[in-house]
């Protein structure tokens, strides 16, 4: 299973509680292509949804863990900046 | 021009230390697994001619600055134009005089890292091969750059080296821990004031700025003088484009912009020096690109820290001389050179051996050194600190290890002061629960203090047997004179050579 996405294992457990209602909460993703990390609109699930990827969490050291165990569906990336507005 | 990165690239080549890779590389881990095998083996320095991802031309350097166990400092004194067979004596000697006479900068009105300029959102830093060191990092991280900035207040420019988070196209994130004179200068003159503070990071150009800008100085010094008399030839400089601030002329790469008051960006986790992580991701000194000046073809130099790759061995080949000056400012009584060693072992910055003689200096001496060394900004990272005999060698490890393991009772002669918290650092934005995290070993740690002193006068009045104490003068000076005489090619290592080295 190719993991494409990476959050923070401590944003991650703030949010525990919006796993699986289809809630839409913002999230910092990092997308393992580039390396950069963007706030985005996503939601979170513990299986597979129409349109989800795997992710992995990283601990507060950068430990990776519980890859492929959660899924977000990217809703929407957020501007990161005044000047992407 | 003076020497730049491109004069030592072709150094590195003509020396048989640089292979060129015209294959496509990935800047995402590839480039940097190259250069952590070949310092394992003190193998060559690449040059990628073509990196995944970024505008034809952009090229990536990895290795310059990786040495040998023996001789980290080998790359860097071909850098600077010194013999890189000199052994460790000799290299510190020779920085040492060049520091001692620091040369004023001139400043250019043209320059090559004009060439290209980019300014507003054209200015993207994405188009460079900024690379992800390790698995364990949160991000993409240049560890080899200059960090400018000015005093509002005076003519004072700090140049400093720091990790470097590329957040986005056009932010930045700087990783600062609170002792450094950037921290000081944003916290307490340009917040203080509301003001935004006009930055410069500047890649590449005279190796010699990039040395300066990694050694810790006193307030008020300016690396680009240091960085002058290492050159034994004036740092040419030219104005950026949307600030007063002068950057090196013969730089590849100028990254222009500014930190408003108070703006934050998460940073982190990053594999340091040494493997330790510099802490979780948590809020530091965001930077505003604005513009972006590039050569034509610009060489980003890249360094990692994987002990004995590039930043391990620019550490360690100024461990012992890049604090000195700070020393020196604070008025330690102590010699410097001579009687005050960082070892290399622990970068510039974790442990000290201090000389002390038996008696005493004076009474209270130690614990004198142990209070400005744990209370003063740019100290207090060495968390461990070694008091030994005068006759021990501080170029010698295998004399400080023989003194800690003869000369020291477990019983009395370790002491562990309590966990403190450094009083200098600012950082009103880190949540309490994250202050546990925050680099603990420089602003949490206690500290641990041996004393491997002699504790009674010796019964034959030799307190070390060594070639030093063993021998009158002029049986020593007999035998190395004599030592080519005898058939040896290779010169030995005198220590009392060591004497000599003053900063």
């Amino acid at each position: 299973m190719k993991i494409n996405y990476w959050l923070e294992k401590k944003e991650f457990e703030q949010n525990r509680a919006s796993i699986g209602t289809n809630r839409v909460i913002e999230m910092s993703v990092m997308d393992r292509e580039d390396k950069i990390w963007r706030k985005s609109k996503v939601e979170i699930s513990d299986q597979p949804i129409k349109g989800s990827q795997p992710v992995a969490l990283m601990g507060p050291f950068g430990e990776i863990g519980d890859e492929g165990i959660y899924h977000i569906k990217l809703i929407e990336v957020l501007p990161q900046s005044e000047e992407d507005l | 021009m003076g020497y730049d990165i491109r004069s030592f690239i072709s150094d590195l080549k003509q020396a048989g230390e640089l292979v060129e890779i015209n294959e496509e590389v990935d800047w995402n881990l590839e480039a940097p697994a190259y250069s952590v095998i070949s310092g394992r083996f003190g193998g060559p320095a690449f040059l990628f001619n073509k990196v995944k991802g970024v505008p034809k031309g952009h090229r990536l350097v990895t290795g310059i600055f990786t040495g040998t166990r023996r001789r980290p400092y080998k790359r860097l004194a071909t850098a600077l134009g010194i013999d890189p067979t000199f052994d460790t004596v000799k290299w510190y000697k020779e920085l040492a005089k060049r520091m001692s006479i620091p040369m004023r900068p001139v400043e250019v009105a043209t320059a090559p890292c004009k060439e290209v300029i980019k300014m507003g959102k054209e200015a993207n830093l994405l188009d460079f091969p900024f690379t992800y060191h390790s698995v364990a990092d949160g991000g993409r991280y240049q560890m080899i750059s200059s960090t400018i900035i000015k005093d509002p207040d005076s003519d004072w420019v700090n140049m400093g080296n720091y990790a470097v988070s590329i957040s986005s196209g056009n932010r930045i994130v700087i990783h600062a821990d609170g002792h450094t004179n950037f921290v000081a200068l944003y916290t307490q003159k340009y917040e203080a004031r509301n003001r935004s503070m006009p930055i410069v990071i500047a890649l590449g150009g005279d190796p010699a700025v990039s040395i300066a800008a990694c050694m810790v100085m006193p307030p008020g010094v300016t690396e680009y003088d240091l960085a002058g008399g290492m050159r034994g030839k004036p740092m040419e400089l030219i104005r950026a484009e949307t600030s007063d601030i002068l950057v090196p002329a013969d730089a590849e790469i100028i990254i222009e912009g500014e930190m408003r008051p108070h703006e934050r960006l998460p940073e982190g986790p990053k594999i340091d020096s040494f493997g330790y992580s510099a802490g979780p991701r948590m809020p530091y000194y965001a930077m505003r690109v604005h513009c972006i000046t590039h050569r034509k073809d610009p060489i980003l130099t890249d360094v990692h820290t994987a002990t004995n790759a590039d930043a391990d061995c620019l550490l360690k080949a100024i461990a012992r001389l890049g604090v000195l000056p700070l020393y020196k400012y604070l008025g330690l009584p102590i010699k410097f050179g001579t009687q005050l060693c960082i070892t290399e072992a622990g970068g510039t910055s974790q442990h000290a051996l201090i000389k002390k003689k038996y008696p005493e200096d004076y009474p209270g001496f130690m614990q004198d050194i142990i209070d400005k060394v744990t209370g003063a900004p740019g100290l207090n990272p060495l968390w461990t600190l070694c008091f030994t005999d005068d006759d021990v060698n501080v170029c010698d490890m295998s004399d400080w290890y023989e003194a800690m393991f003869t000369q020291l009772n477990p019983a009395k002669d370790i002491i562990r002061t309590a966990p403190m918290m450094v009083p200098t650092i600012e950082a009103p934005w880190i949540e309490p629960s994250d202050l546990t995290y925050y680099s603990p070993a420089t602003i949490r740690s206690s500290r641990m203090v041996y004393d491997a002193t002699t504790k009674e006068d010796p019964p034959q009045g030799v307190k070390r047997a060594s070639f030093d104490t063993l021998f009158p003068e002029k049986v020593q000076k007999w035998v190395v004179e004599n030592w080519a005489k005898l058939g040896f090619k290779e010169e030995p290592i005198w220590n009392k050579s060591w004497l000599d080295t003053r900063f």
